[in-house]
């Protein structure tokens, strides 16, 4: 389970990048890496947050820290489909909130 | 051949409206001067009610003056989606149908306006069941259905028919009316697009001004801007010819086929007979070569009333909800707009019956059938599907939207007349060539929620195949749910 996780939300930064990069860029963002980068992401916090219930500590500090990365990542998707576009400072705090929530659940792995 | 003009707009008055440059205030400001916007003026300045109009276009250029003409109690192909509530909808209708009867006697407005029969009929062997539903649907709501066969050359197998329905020419209809609402002091400006609705504040802004009014009436068929009724329609285009043909070839009536559906009739104006055929509908934006939609209903016709000499030939759009009811009355979210959409095919009359429902909330009086068509209700085992199906349908559009490979080189080989989404510089580019050749480039990326727009041959235009959202080739907007324009990106030219 774990390794899924992994491997979904590591698919999921990468796409993520790519976004961010039309973001910063302020050029349209291609709907449809947006709509995979998503749901693979959701997917794999599912993973992680079904982790934490099992195995506590330091897991749930990881499964929060993604819940609110994604909570970013909705509202940054309706801001674009709404057409205020999403905000660049936005996009890169949900950026960093994803990366230190995935390096939170290295740090759970190896010491798990 | 007129492309693009209906034969509605032969002989129509050429009354024109300025521009709004100001801001005003009024009682109820209605955006969209189709029948229903035009309607509600109507009713509402009748009830005392200060009124401004404001039209993206031309009195009852949009939708209005490129629909069928016809005014029927039935409903089009949807009768399996009406259920213990469809005798209520027919009354309804028929009680629009009598509005618009009673405002041409009592205005004498020349619009041609006359109660004819109604034919419903079947002209092959397959038998897909719609006909049976319909029999079915209109024999429970009470309507007094005949067995009568449509006249020679229509070679029916089966059929329903009904008296007393009606035809007329809807851009007479509203632009004669419209006159006579400015005629009683009715404030109605054309050319100014609606750019944004506070509803909050209750001001409606145009380019040029704005009107602050106590009640918003969105009449332009879908709502503006983002709204979540839209998860809820699925835009469609149908197309329409028309042609001379000798007086008698074909009595007056309203003449529908299943299996495909088509809709013909006559209609008379300037001492010519017109053949008037429509159908071939599609969902907005995915039909990859309109204009065999056009090619269809010629060899339609033709099968049947023989070489035609075809002047006419436009195309409309049309709402269709996901329950088969359209949405009028108070918008859910802001209290003091309405809306009136999901017409489907059947908009002149449900344009009407919107118009009536409307004015009387806003007058403080329950219209007797408000109630069925609220915008607020909800009926979920009747949408379900629909809705599901719809989303999915747009979830499929937005995934189209793959970055690929740059590749503006085409641009030298796109043919005058013609438009194609290209990738440029990393984004996607809406690039028409126009007749004189001039290249005109504009993002693809829908001002609505950002779809990729795709290119229409048949109307030259830019269409959206989530929400419907329309724009012309310089990308400035047609129709549809989008405020803005497409933007110029003529700077991404290598």
């Amino acid at each position: 389970m774990v390794i899924t996780a992994l491997v979904l939300l590591v698919l999921a930064a990468l796409l993520g990048a790519y976004l961010l990069m039309h973001v910063l860029r302020s050029r349209p963002t291609p709907k449809a890496i947006a709509f995979v980068h998503g749901p693979l992401a959701a997917a794999g916090v599912v993973l992680v947050i079904v982790k934490a219930i099992t195995e506590g500590g330091i897991w749930w500090l990881a499964g929060a820290l993604f819940v609110i990365a994604a909570a970013g990542g909705a509202w940054l998707i309706v801001s674009d489909l709404r057409g205020t576009g999403p905000a660049k400072p936005l996009a890169m705090l949900h950026g960093l909130l994803a990366v230190t929530a995935f390096g939170v659940l290295l740090y759970a792995i190896a010491h798990t | 051949m007129m492309s693009g003009s209906s034969v509605w707009s032969v002989g129509a008055r050429s009354s024109t409206y300025p521009t709004l440059d100001d801001n005003l205030d009024a009682d109820v400001v209605i955006i969209g001067a189709g029948i229903t916007g035009i309607v509600a003026a109507h009713l509402l300045a009748l009830a005392g009610k200060s009124v401004v109009v404001v039209e993206a276009l031309r009195v009852g250029e949009g939708s209005t003056g490129h629909s069928t003409g016809n005014l029927y109690e039935i409903v089009g192909e949807r009768h399996s989606k009406l259920g213990s509530e469809a005798g209520d909808v027919f009354a309804a209708r028929a009680s629009a149908v009598d509005l618009i009867e009673r405002i041409v006697q009592e205005h004498g407005i020349d619009c041609g306006f006359a109660r004819r029969p109604w034919f419903y009929f079947r002209e092959t062997d397959e038998d897909s069941g719609e006909l049976d539903r319909a029999r079915h649907t209109i024999d429970r709501a009470g309507l007094a259905l005949l067995d009568r066969a449509p006249p020679q050359p229509f070679a029916a197998r089966a059929g329903v028919s009904l008296d007393d329905q009606a035809q007329f020419n809807p851009l007479w209809f509203v632009k004669d009316l419209a006159e006579a609402i400015a005629a009683r002091g009715g404030r109605i400006f054309e050319h100014s697009k609606v750019t944004e609705i506070d509803d909050a504040r209750g001001i409606v802004s145009t380019e040029g001004g704005s009107v602050r009014a106590e009640h918003i009436v969105v009449a332009t068929h879908t709502p503006k801007g983002v709204h979540l009724v839209q998860t809820a329609l699925a835009p469609y285009r149908e197309y329409a010819i028309a042609a001379p043909i000798a007086r008698d070839v074909l009595a007056p009536g309203i003449y529908w086929t299943t299996d495909p559906h088509h809709s013909v009739r006559t209609h008379e104006v300037g001492g010519e007979t017109y053949l008037v055929v429509v159908g071939g509908n599609h969902k907005t934006g995915q039909e990859e070569n309109t204009s065999d939609q056009y090619s269809h209903l010629v060899r339609y016709a033709e099968s049947r009333f023989g070489t035609l000499d075809v002047r006419y030939r436009w195309s409309a759009q049309n709402y269709r909800s996901a329950d088969g009811l359209p949405y009028i009355g108070r918008s859910p979210y802001s209290p003091q707009v309405y809306i009136a959409t999901g017409f489907a095919a059947d908009g002149l009359t449900y344009g009407a019956l919107a118009a009536q429902i409307i004015s009387a909330s806003i007058c403080g009086v329950e219209h007797p059938y408000a109630h069925v068509f609220a915008a607020d209700r909800h009926r979920p085992l009747a949408a379900a599907k629909d809705v599901v199906v719809e989303n999915i349908n747009v979830a499929a559009q937005y995934l189209r939207d793959v970055p690929g490979r740059d590749h503006a080189d085409a641009l030298a080989h796109l043919v005058p007349g013609t438009g194609e989404v290209l990738q440029m510089r990393g984004q996607k580019v809406a690039a028409y060539r126009d007749d004189d050749g001039t290249l005109l480039l504009r993002s693809a990326v829908c001002t609505h929620m950002k779809c990729i727009v795709r290119w229409n041959d048949a109307e030259r235009s830019w269409d959206c195949p989530c929400h419907g959202s329309r724009f012309r080739p310089d990308g400035t907007v047609i129709e549809g749910p989008a405020f803005s324009d497409l933007p110029d990106v003529t700077g991404s030219e290598p």
